[in-house]
């Protein structure tokens, strides 16, 4: 009876622990359960032997099993959709997150991640401060994807930036990684996917040392390349804006767009010869402005 | 030299009367000095560069020390310039620019100033410090215009100096960034007086200006370096040496092509040089295709091609140039309207 009570106190602690394993090892669990107890009543066990009891009580573990998982999944869905709406942008709002760096080795230490936090702060005053007149600047904000609930606590690489630039409703996304082995933190820049249709969708924007004395950030030729994506991703989204707009204000939409692409042109004229620029925001940038002054009409 | 020599160096000759030119720098010990009112220091000056502090992360002395090698190297350099003067604020001891609230425009506009220069210090591992600077032209010097008659037409072309700002790519050199102030503020003396003096400063701001080109190679800073020979064009326009001009707005369009004020300059220079109307013309359709969102390119080349008897073209661009306007600005323009109405009786 003692032995029988002290399991009984146990239940909760087990129960979670079984609302922790996956669900095919739940099924395969339930599976077993019901099969001790087939194979037992067939063997002519009668009443509640405890061959019968054990079969039952690992059948209703996998079932409880089951409805924590279902619950904590629910939970957990609720959780992510609130802290997706909690980092969406505004309705109208232009925004450029920045993001964690995310380690490929082991822990950075301390003064590596005042390093990175500088780097952050840098990038926040260049496009805050430093695009042509016509665009506006985007507001630049700096998400936290390990906290808890975030759906991307895993990180933000090449392949699912695009998911979170769509789920957030977010113009552009600054993300990079800290690689150890090699001593560098890589960053980069990635574009909405459905606005960078004629444009790379993401492009490398410096390798910085991970040991950098943390009063001097480094971005060299970084800043001539974020200036111009970031000048591009505006401009990218004024076009959609003018695709989805008709009459004298789609015409005027095409113009501004044209007219940002044409001052980052200007603006960013020493460094025409970077080829991440060259290609999207010269060369391609030529296309969209001639495409665009044809649509409103105004072409020569 | 240490870093808290060099220091010592600096302000010891920041303090010394030696320099002829109005030159002050300001320390600002309290973090709300911009949100109170500050008389105008130097009010009697009539070409004034506000220099704010570049910006630089907190404990890093670049922003500065390069702050106070600007305002000595271009305080030399404007000691012949009568009402010139220039200003410096800096962060005081322990305190971080980047902890006032402060627009350089806004400082600049409060002080009288025609001029202001901040920018931010953007260092490199692999290189010594540097800083971005961006000069801002608060009040725009005159720019350069030719008039123009023909059987069909007369009206102005016009060059104005459009663009109020411009960026330096990064750099050390802060000798270098005061020629180039210094060649602007040399081109706002001359192009706002007349006479021998007026000739003289703008000899001087083509001198400063080539100066600042022997010193930075075009590939370091080739947007900078396009400004440099425009401005030198606009001031040998001034000065009468139109092949002169020619030659440095050429520089300037190979420099940056993407700048539609110098194929503007270069409109004004050829017809000056009474170059064909086509190569004239030339020239405001590459200023169109860079600024599609300016009317009055269009209206410039509704004009080229009135006077070239071409009324049907001239009324196209017209209405182009009202279309861009309606649709930036909300309605048509004066001007547009009476050039139209001209166009019209002419035909």
């Amino acid at each position: 009876m003692k032995d029988a009570w002290e399991y009984l106190t146990k239940l909760p602690e087990l129960l979670e622990a079984w609302g922790s394993y996956s669900w095919a090892l739940l099924v395969a669990l339930a599976v077993v359960g019901v099969g001790l107890i087939l194979i037992f009543t067939r063997r002519g066990a009668k009443g509640w032997s405890v061959e019968i009891v054990s079969g039952v009580l690992v059948v209703l573990m996998a079932a409880g099993g089951f409805v924590l998982k279902a619950m904590g999944a629910a939970s957990q869905r609720r959780a992510q959709l609130q802290w997706i709406a909690h980092n969406q942008a505004h309705p109208g709002e232009r925004r450029v997150i920045v993001s964690n760096f995310f380690r490929l080795g082991a822990a950075a230490s301390t003064g590596e991640e005042a390093a990175v936090h500088e780097f952050v702060s840098l990038l926040a005053g260049i496009v805050g401060e430093d695009l042509p007149a016509s665009i506006p600047p985007p507001r630049i904000v700096y998400v936290d994807f390990l906290e808890g609930p975030s759906p991307w606590r895993a990180g933000i690489d090449q392949a699912n930036f695009g998911d979170v630039l769509q789920r957030l409703g977010v113009l552009e996304i600054v993300w990079g990684d800290l690689d150890e082995t090699r001593g560098v933190a890589r960053t980069f820049l990635g574009l909405l996917p459905d606005a960078a249709t004629q444009v790379d969708p993401w492009i490398p924007l410096r390798e910085l040392p991970v040991r950098a004395d943390p009063g001097r950030p480094t971005i060299g030729e970084g800043y001539y390349r974020l200036l111009g994506h970031v000048a591009l991703g505006v401009a990218l989204q004024t076009l959609r804006d003018a695709r989805a707009a008709t009459g004298d204000e789609r015409k005027r939409l095409l113009l501004l767009a044209s007219q940002q692409i044409l001052e980052a042109q200007r603006k960013l004229v020493n460094a025409k010869d970077d080829p991440v620029l060259k290609r999207n925001l010269y060369e391609r940038g030529g296309h969209l402005v001639a495409d665009c002054l044809a649509e409103a009409g105004v072409a020569q | 030299m240490t870093r808290s020599v060099r220091i010592l160096a600096i302000l010891l000759t920041a303090t010394t009367p030696a320099a002829a030119a109005a030159m002050q720098v300001v320390p600002m010990t309290d973090l709300s000095y911009f949100e109170k009112p500050h008389p105008v220091i130097f009010p009697d000056a009539d070409i004034k560069l506000c220099l704010i502090e570049f910006e630089a992360p907190s404990g890093n002395p670049t922003g500065h020390l390069l702050t106070l090698e600007l305002h000595q190297a271009y305080g030399r350099r404007i000691g012949d310039l009568p009402g010139a003067a220039v200003v410096a604020w800096v962060a005081g001891s322990g305190l971080s620019i980047s902890n006032f609230r402060l627009k350089a425009d806004q400082v600049g506009a409060d002080q009288k100033a025609q001029l202001a220069v901040w920018g931010r210090v953007l260092s490199d591992a692999q290189q010594p410090p540097q800083a971005a600077p961006r000069l801002s032209l608060l009040v725009p010097p005159p720019g350069i215009s030719a008039k123009f008659v023909s059987s069909s037409a007369r009206g102005v072309l016009d060059a104005p100096v459009a663009q109020g700002w411009v960026d330096f790519a990064p750099s050390g050199d802060m000798e270098s960034l005061a020629a180039f102030l210094s060649g602007i503020a040399h081109y706002y003396k001359g192009a706002t007086h007349s006479g021998a003096e007026a000739r003289q400063w703008l000899t001087q701001s083509v001198a400063e200006f080539g100066d600042y080109l022997r010193r930075v190679p075009d590939t370091a800073d080739s947007g900078a370096a396009a400004q440099a020979h425009l401005f030198s064009a606009r001031a040998l326009v001034r000065l009468g040496d139109l092949a002169g001009a020619a030659r440095h707005a050429s520089d300037a369009a190979r420099l940056n092509p993407y700048d539609p004020a110098v194929p503007q300059a270069q409109a004004v220079i050829s017809l000056l040089q009474d170059q064909p109307q086509a190569e004239v013309r030339a020239h405001v359709a590459e200023a169109v295709r860079l600024a599609p969102a300016d009317p009055s390119a269009r209206l410039d080349l509704a004009l080229l091609d009135a006077a070239a008897g071409k009324g049907g073209e001239a009324l196209k661009r017209i209405n182009e140039a009202k279309q861009v306007q309606q649709l930036l600005h909300g309605e048509a323009s004066p001007a547009q309207e009476k050039l139209e109405r001209d166009i019209r009786q002419m035909r």
